[in-house]
């Protein structure tokens, strides 16, 4: 059987890892910090250890709405969607994730666009 | 120096007077979590602290240890923080303690990440066992209970003899015949309904559908768990069938015609195929049972005499039809069962 990303990079350590690290640099972000203020930090959390299982191929609940859901009355402006994108990038290259695994998993995010950024 | 390396370490330091527990140094990170804090007490800044406890501890010369929650300043994040509350050891005796907090907001997180990953990984388990289940239903319309379970168990089934065994064939009349301009569908679903009314009629007297081959409808009683009444069970069932079918006819535009044949015998069963399988009889009583649907008439029961000797009592009402050749069995005598 093939292997996961997950499987690839280390498996629940990693999850671990990038969430945690993912999570802390959203929440200081001068930009992205506004849009918490009255968001359930313990949720996000769920949300974000969802999406990197997700992404890595990894055990999920995610449905292909959860994004535009969890999004919906946020009014996202592009380049706040940009800023996560790229934290998002760099902890996944912080945690040694190669050049072509990266690619793929960006490109699915940047599929969420559509869903996160507001009409 | 030791001064800059105060101001930039990353967990706060305070020094407070202690009497009155005001703020009177507060490094960047404090500054950072706390705001403001000069001349402050920590009594305000830290609601939940037992300042009496504090200060009797202090006191005795110990140390105070607590969790706290700091709100950041705004609002958006909560810090975890264990503070430690001592006395100052200085030459120049300034009576004053030393508050230090220092943040585990991390460590809860990551234990939040593994709690939510544990979560995920128990729906995926019970996704899986749901798909098992399903999975079981499947092949339990294809085995019978106990040969599905030896199955489970030991990953084979080996076949059996079954010594008392009633066997029943249901085939229709002309089916090759029947109406052709009708759509193949309609006849398939008609089919498809007859006979999940004959599996119904099955399970009820205790009967076990082998299998249907196009239309023959093959089923026994007495296996895979013996029983008693196996001849009288497959004769109920055949009854039913045969009411079933005229009250149908009465109903609806297609008329099915059945011929029913039954004899009682021993038999071999067991699981043939691996990849793709069925559970299947077979035995020289199997044959015979065959023989007794050819040689029935539309909408009648054939019985061997081996089984007729097995339904006779009040209940049934049996008929013979005297000694006649049978093909590949000599000469045999063979009875209808009313219904």
């Amino acid at each position: 059987m093939e292997q996961t990303l997950l499987q690839k990079y280390g498996g629940v350590d990693t999850i671990r890892i990038i969430v945690g690290n993912f999570y802390s640099d959203i929440l200081e972000s001068q930009n992205l910090r506004p849009y918490f203020a009255h968001v359930d930090l313990s949720n996000l959390i769920e949300h974000q250890t969802n999406l990197l299982s997700h992404l890595l191929g990894g055990p999920n609940h995610y449905e292909g709405r959860d994004m535009e859901l969890a999004h919906r009355h946020l009014s996202i402006k592009p380049e706040d969607f940009q800023e996560v994108a790229t934290i998002l990038q760099d902890n996944l290259q912080d945690a040694g994730v190669e050049e072509g695994d990266l690619q793929v998993i960006m490109n699915i995010v940047a599929g969420y666009a559509d869903q996160i950024i507001a009409k | 120096m030791i001064h800059n390396l105060v101001e930039q370490i990353s967990f706060a330091v305070l020094l407070i007077d202690e009497t009155s527990l005001s703020v009177n140094y507060a490094n960047t990170a404090a500054k950072l979590w706390l705001g403001d804090v000069q001349g402050q007490s920590i009594a305000t800044l830290f609601p939940s602290l037992s300042i009496n406890t504090v200060r009797n501890r202090v006191m005795r010369g110990k140390t105070y240890s607590q969790e706290c929650v700091i709100k950041e300043l705004d609002s958006v994040r909560e810090r975890y923080v264990t503070l430690t509350v001592k006395k100052l050891d200085d030459d120049a005796s300034s009576n004053q303690l030393i508050v230090e907090c220092s943040d585990f907001s991390k460590v809860r997180e990551q234990q939040s990440i593994l709690e939510s990953y544990a979560n995920l990984i128990q729906k995926q388990s019970q996704e899986i066992e749901k798909a098992y289940k399903k999975n079981e239903e499947l092949l339990r319309n294809i085995l019978p209970q106990r040969v599905m379970d030896e199955l489970m168990e030991n990953g084979t089934t080996t076949p059996q003899t079954f010594q008392n065994v009633t066997i029943m064939f249901v085939d229709f009349v002309n089916f090759t015949k029947m109406d052709v301009s009708r759509e193949p569908s309609t006849l398939f679903a008609e089919l498809n309904d007859i006979y999940t009314h004959f599996d119904d009629f099955s399970t009820k007297h205790q009967c076990e559908r082998i299998k249907t081959i196009g239309d023959s409808y093959l089923a026994v009683c007495g296996l895979p768990e013996a029983n008693p009444n196996h001849a009288e069970n497959i004769a109920r069932l055949a009854k039913e069938i045969v009411t079933y079918l005229n009250e149908r006819n009465t109903q609806k535009p297609i008329q099915w015609q059945c011929r029913i044949g039954i004899h009682t015998g021993s038999v071999i069963g067991g699981v043939v195929g691996i990849k793709k399988y069925i559970y299947d009889v077979f035995g020289d009583a199997i044959n015979t049972a065959s023989r007794m649907q050819a040689y029935s008439e539309p909408m009648k029961i054939n019985v061997s005499p081996e089984t007729r000797k097995l339904i006779n009592n009040d209940e049934f009402s049996i008929v013979s039809r005297g000694t006649q050749e049978v093909k590949g069995k000599g000469s045999m005598e063979m009875f209808f069962l009313e219904h």
